[in-house]
Parts: structure tokens; C-alpha cells; sequence
């Protein structure tokens, strides 16, 4: 399973892997341009591809106010 | 993916413009866009002294760190908004990011004056979200004409300038309309040049690149942000992008380019905002500020809520 976490929240949820970015971000529908994706420290484009037992951060971007 | 420029693999994909990076390269590309915009619009110059609106998030840190790697000479300016644990914790990141890179910063605090935004808002019965608005603008050019600094820079990026594009078109506020752009004029000694670099430049490309500079920023949202509308029309202007991308490029900078077409609105406050004009701008006799009326908003507001800065 991967694991996901919401950098901002803190919520942490799994989805089945493998998968790449697109599709994690397809599944929680989530547009690209709203959030950046990162594991072990480095910020990933939408084709990488996520494996089993990783573990990826996501960072909304979107701020209001 | 692979970096379009280098060859090694990209960290970052910019679907508008086709295109993906490395770090190393993205961060050029955002230099850039940066100088792009500051050439483009003629925002200043190499001798120009800047003032850094610094809230101790992403854009505005960035904007601070792209401005100093290009040269420019800039100094820092936090308005602490008195907004409860929120702000202690804005105000720190800031703080830390000038003593990292060993560059002037000064903050102002409301709660010191004794106008702390929350309270504001509450006394003026005003959504917090304009009393920030009013309230910012009012020290803002304050500070830079106590200073002497030319012009005033904020961290205003491609999102925040199209979605408040969209919601000025969807209200139909000519006013608004015709005063947004990405720099606005000095007037006088009055008010001081207003300029926005990072308006070419996405909000996700401003967080990539806070990040792989190594900028501490606050990531928590503002507590009197939530359910703002400016973030709805941020997230319906994402969707259009997601299928259409460069549409809020186009559509921001379609604008601007086209904004002298919108002939009757650009004339009507032409006087009001044009270069060095004075226009139809006058002294707040309460303060000493530009505005069209008097008292001026801020001094309205604090006036209204009874809560007169110490």
C-alpha cells in the first residue's frame, strides 16, 4: 500500500500501488496545479511512478484570503 | 520525465508551457520569468530601492530570495495582524528567513497599535478578509514613504491576479477592472510605485520553488481565509487549466494587454492613477495619506470600530 499524507492537515490515508502521480492524483481528485507531490525529500513530476510501501507527501499550493 | 534543457531527471512539469526541470534548471526558469516581468512591465530599475511585502509564506519569501539572487537591493517588511497563534507563527518565518540570509527586516504590529485585524473586523462589522485588505495597503505605502523606498513589491502570483481577474468580471467591478495591473504608478509623494513580479509565475511553480530553495515558509492557511472566495475561483480557474493548460497565463495576460481597450473605465480614473499625476487623490486629514476620500479607508475603518492606532 502507499501511503499518502497531507503535509498541511496531517491526515494520512493508503491506496493500492503501484501508480503514478497522475493516477494518485486522479483518485483523490485533486488537479495538478493545486498541490505538489514529494517522496524521500524530493518534489516528483506526474508520470513517476509510485510503488508499494512508499510513502509521498502532498503539498496544497493554493492559498486564499 | 526528463529536465527539457538538461537531460537529468525533472523535479518539476509545467504543463502550460510543455516543459519540465531540474531543480537547478527550474530555478533559472523562475529567475527568468521573474526578469520578464520586471522588464516587461518596467516594474524598476537596478537603483531603484524595494520594499518586500513579507508574510512568511511561500510567494512573498520567494519573491524576497528571487529579488536578492538577482540583485536587487531590497529590505523586508512583516505587518504582524494580531491574528491569535497565526500570526506568532507568520511573523517567525519571516524573521528567520532575514537572519538566514543576514538581510533588513522590519515588522509592524498591530496588536502593538492597539488594532489587531480580528478586533477591527469585529468592532467594524467588515469581512476580515477587506479590513486585511485595507489595512495592509494603508502601512504598506507608509512604511516604503517612511523609508524612502521607491517602490513596493508583493507576492501576488499568476493564481491570486486570475482569480481576482475572474471575480471582478463575474461582479462586473469596473473600478477594480481598471485599476489591476501588475504595476501600479507612484502618485506624487503620495503613493508609492506598486509592483507584482511573480504575476507570470503559477502558485505551484512559487511553492516549487520555495522548496527546492530551501525556504521555510508557513504552510497553514490563514484561519480568516477559510471559505474565501478568491480560493473557489482559484480551484474552477485550476479545473479550466487541467484540461486547457496556459488558459490562466492567457487569460491574465490577455488582460493587461488589452486593458487601454477598455477605453471609458481606463479614462475615467486615467487622472487618478496615472504617472506622477496627483490625480483626483487627496490627503486623509486624519493621517496624512493618499485617498480619494476623507477620511481615507483606514482611517474610516478604525474610526468606525473605535479602535484608533496607538
Amino acid at each position: 500500500m502507499i501511503r499518502v499524507r497531507n503535509r498541511q492537515s496531517g491526515q494520512e490515508i493508503t491506496l493500492e500501488g503501484p501508480k503514478t502521480v497522475h493516477q494518485l492524483l486522479k483518485e483523490l481528485n485533486l488537479v495538478e496545479g493545486a498541490v505538489l507531490v514529494m517522496r524521500d525529500g524530493e518534489l516528483l513530476t506526474r508520470d513517476a511512478r509510485l510503488e508499494r510501501e512508499d510513502f509521498v507527501e502532498l503539498i496544497p499550493v493554493i492559498s486564499g484570503g | 520525465m526528463k529536465c527539457r534543457r538538461c537531460g537529468k531527471r525533472a523535479v518539476i512539469d509545467i504543463k502550460a508551457h510543455h516543459t519540465a526541470f531540474c531543480r537547478d534548471c527550474f530555478i533559472l526558469y523562475v529567475h527568468r520569468q521573474v526578469r520578464r516581468a520586471i522588464a516587461e512591465y518596467r516594474m524598476f530599475s537596478r537603483e531603484d530601492k524595494i520594499l518586500v511585502c513579507v508574510s512568511g509564506g511561500k510567494d512573498s519569501l520567494a519573491l524576497w530570495d528571487i529579488l536578492l539572487s538577482l540583485g536587487y537591493e531590497c529590505h523586508g517588511l512583516h505587518l504582524d495582524l494580531g491574528i491569535d497563534g497565526y500570526s506568532e507563527r507568520s511573523r517567525m518565518k519571516a524573521v528567520e528567513f532575514a537572519q538566514k540570509r543576514g538581510c533588513t527586516l522590519r515588522v509592524i504590529s498591530m496588536e502593538e497599535m492597539g488594532i489587531p485585524v480580528p478586533k477591527l473586523a469585529k468592532r467594524s462589522r467588515r469581512p476580515e478578509c477587506s479590513v486585511c485588505g485595507t489595512v495592509k495597503r494603508h502601512f504598506f505605502n507608509k512604511a516604503a514613504l517612511e523609508g524612502g523606498y521607491k517602490v513596493v513589491a508583493t507576492g501576488h502570483n499568476l493564481d491570486d491576479e486570475a482569480a481576482r481577474l475572474l471575480g471582478n468580471i463575474l461582479h462586473w467591478q469596473w473600478e477594480y477592472l481598471a485599476k489591476q495591473r501588475p504595476v501600479l504608478p507612484p502618485v506624487g509623494d503620495l503613493l508609492v510605485r506598486k509592483v507584482e513580479p511573480l504575476c507570470r509565475l503559477s502558485e505551484r511553480e512559487s511553492a516549487a520553488y520555495a522548496i527546492l530553495t530551501g525556504i521555510d515558509y508557513i504552510l497553514e492557511e490563514c484561519p480568516m481565509s477559510k471559505g474565501a472566495t478568491s480560493i473557489r475561483y482559484k480551484h474552477a480557474l485550476n479545473i479550466l487549466e487541467d484540461s486547457m493548460p496556459g488558459t490562466k497565463m492567457s487569460f491574465y495576460t490577455g488582460f493587461i494587454k488589452n486593458l487601454p481597450r477598455l477605453s471609458r473605465a481606463w479614462e475615467d480614473l486615467h487622472g487618478a492613477i496615472g504617472e506622477d499625476s496627483g490625480g483626483s487623490f487627496s490627503r486623509c486629514s486624519e493621517c496624512g495619506s493618499a485617498s480619494f476620500t476623507d477620511p481615507c479607508n483606514f482611517c474610516r475603518l478604525t474610526i468606525e470600530s473605535g479602535l484608533r492606532p496607538r
